[in-house]
């Protein structure tokens, strides 16, 4: 128990103090979208209409900071290649590598996660009042995430949207979202 | 005088003292949660306040954060699982102690601790704030954009830690966020790809629930489930005595909070260890010895310093709208909901409003205190509930966070693209609080830039009339200072 804790500890602590972390692929990745991204910015921001000078341009502080991001996004692209990052983010789409993350669960856990949480606030609240996706929702994702009995379940669903409907349109005089709201 | 009575008379309210109640309870409960953070709180919270007045919503906020910065070490103490970052030198200290049987007198210390951390910090807003508005209203707008920008540099190297660069980036795709919309000037529609919801431009709560709240339940969802266990309380107020001999622990890691809490967000997290390990180095060699076994010494410096912080935050936040911590960014946020505009003429638009800040400080705190001693016994067993339970509950509050500021699902879905952003940036180690301040400096950046150059061409500036203006070329000299840090500095 106290080794488990411990490791929570050091694990919490690494996050918490972003130690030095060599993500090659991620900044080699990062370094192309951001490249390309802020060229664009700085190319729209110099097509805006400057009525008198620079001064009245609405694209100056854009310029200006697309073009420092350009070369903020140059510097980890370099960065990263030179310490192979292109040869590892190549490797994240092998099948290895794609196999070896589902096997061990945080690709799929991932993917899971995402993909409930899309569910609900992207299609179940434009289909259904928010009262019922909720109550859908929260069970579905209380099934597969806390695995307990249903009638435990059920209880928690519906008293957390009880709650939750009630506080925010009642106290808080708030809409909820949702169809028919 | 007037406006400190006018304050007094908002607060003596039962509605107000019902909502103060509430967010310290809520607060409290949030912070001691493990996977909920104070920022968390703060975003998913802050939807609340849309039809809340002015001064309840300042209230209400006030009372998450003090209360949530305290929760964090209920957790800590008790099962060895830090409810927020901030805690965690609290857990090193504090759950050796509840091993041996002094759980309640680890947990009555830190509640001590933050009461009287959380007075430095007040007591030093009380000071501070006339002094440092008295200078900021020299300030025009040269000085104000070099100081939204400093705003954003010095946070991406605090936060970015090892590697600013990627703080700075985090910081400039938050100012890239913020130009969408109508240019402040001209009227020119920029980055609006002729849809009408963007031309006011993004508002900033959705994305702040975006990028602390969504983010967090994807993260949390996404890691392997913590192990908790719950121990028996026991005694929980501690004697003056222990107090009493941790007098110079207390007001040293107090300061230390109240500095790191005055820079752009460096919130608690960096204001806990730093006084921690303070307050180790300069232990005496018993104490010393002590440390990492349950030292009352290493507690009471991180519980004082993260709650200092918080008065250390509102400095800069308050008197030049340059947020303290994200969880400040947020308050910033929600005061812009109420068409208040936080700096240096604060008290000249709103009379009453700075000494409503103070006040709300003081009652949070004495909530703090009061709710901790009535909650901690019976909420061990809601505290420890796991996160996998927890995060498909907290899920809708982000929705009708988001949804609520202007009914819009237009809102909902910026904050799922905000949160898929800022999962996608913490998998690649890129910090988010430099791309909150981005998001909400970046028009005040904007727009005083460009007034500033207005007023240079009128005048015919030279570079030598420029560096002339002393406030902004001592500002400018700290920027290039940071930069350099930032660069070539100590890794």
């Amino acid at each position: 128990m106290m080794e488990r804790t411990m490791s929570i500890i050091e694990e919490l602590k690494e996050k918490t103090e972003q130690e030095v972390e060599e993500t090659p692929a991620a900044d080699f990745f990062m370094g192309i979208v951001l490249m390309i991204l802020s060229g664009i910015v700085a190319y729209v921001a110099l097509s805006w209409p400057r009525p008198s000078g620079i001064a009245s341009s609405a694209g100056l502080f854009p310029f200006l900071i697309a073009s420092s991001l350009f070369i903020m996004a140059l510097s980890i692209f370099i960065h990263s290649f030179k310490r192979k990052g292109y040869r590892r983010f190549v490797e994240l789409f092998g099948r290895a590598y794609l196999r070896e993350a589902w096997t061990r669960g945080n690709l799929r856990l991932s993917l899971f996660s995402l993909l409930t949480v899309l569910v609900y606030l992207v299609v179940i609240l434009n289909l259904l009042p928010f009262e019922i996706g909720t109550f859908l929702f929260m069970t579905t994702a209380l099934y597969l995430y806390w695995k307990t009995k249903i009638y435990k379940i059920l209880i928690v669903s519906a008293c957390v949207v009880a709650f939750y409907s009630l506080s925010f349109k009642m106290l808080f005089k708030l809409i909820l979202p949702g169809v028919g709201m | 005088m007037d406006s400190v009575l006018a304050a007094l008379k908002d607060l003596f309210t039962l509605n107000m003292l019902i909502i103060a109640l509430s967010g310290t309870v809520l607060g409290m409960v949030w912070g001691a949660m493990p996977a909920l953070s104070t920022t968390m709180a703060m975003a998913l919270l802050v939807g609340l306040t849309i039809k809340m007045s002015t001064y309840e919503a300042i209230m209400f906020l006030m009372a998450i954060m003090t209360s949530s910065v305290f929760g964090g070490s209920i957790t800590a103490v008790l099962i060895n699982i830090p409810g927020t970052p901030a805690s965690i030198p609290t857990a090193i200290e504090g759950y050796p102690l509840t091993q041996k049987g002094e759980g309640g007198l680890a947990l009555g210390t830190a509640i001590v601790a933050s009461f009287l951390g959380n007075w430095i910090g007040i007591i030093a807003v009380i000071i501070f704030i006339p002094l440092i508005m008295a200078i900021a209203l020299k300030f025009g707008a040269w000085e104000l954009f070099l100081l939204a920008f400093w705003g954003i540099v010095i946070c991406g190297t605090l936060v970015g830690n090892e590697k600013p660069i990627k703080g700075w980036i985090s910081g400039w795709i938050g100012l890239l966020i913020a130009m969408v919309g109508v240019d402040p000037i001209n009227g020119v529609h920029r980055f609006t790809f002729d849809l009408p919801v963007l031309i006011d431009g993004m508002a900033d709560i959705p994305i702040i629930i975006g990028l602390f709240g969504l983010a967090e339940i994807l993260k949390a969802l996404a890691s392997p489930p913590l192990v908790m266990e719950a121990r028996p309380v026991g005694r929980i107020i501690p004697p003056f005595s222990m107090l009493r001999k941790h007098t110079g622990v207390t007001f040293r890691s107090g300061f230390i909070g109240l500095i790191i809490g005055a820079l752009p967000a460096a919130g608690p997290n960096i204001a806990s260890f730093l006084a921690y390990i303070v307050a180790k180095q300069k232990a005496k060699k018993e104490e010393k010895e002590n440390f990492g076994k349950g030292s009352y010494s290493g507690l009471i410096a991180s519980e004082v310093a993260n709650n200092a912080c918080i008065g250390g935050d509102l400095l800069p936040t308050v008197t030049l709208g340059i947020p303290g911590s994200a969880g400040m960014a947020i308050l910033l946020g929600a005061l812009n909901l109420h068409a208040i505009r936080v700096g240096p003429a604060l008290e000249m638009h709103h009379p009453g409003l700075i000494h409503f800040f103070y006040i709300s400080l003081i009652v949070a705190n004495l909530l703090m205190y009061a709710v901790a001693l009535v909650i901690i016994k019976p909420g061990v067993k809601l505290f420890t509930m796991k996160k996998e339970i927890l995060m498909p509950i907290i899920l809708p509050l982000c929705a009708i966070g988001a949804f609520g500021i202007n009914q819009s699902v237009f809102e909902l879905y910026v904050m799922v693209g905000t949160g898929l952003l800022g999962w996608a940036l913490y998998e690649m180690r890129y910090p988010l609080a430099p791309m909150i301040l981005g998001v909400i400096l970046g028009p005040m950046a904007d727009e005083n830039l460009r007034k500033a150059i207005i007023i240079f061409q009128g005048q015919e500036a030279t570079l030598l009339t420029v560096l002339s203006r002393p406030i902004g070329t001592v500002m400018l000299v700290v920027i290039a200072l940071t930069f350099y840090k930032g660069l070539f500095g100590k890794k």
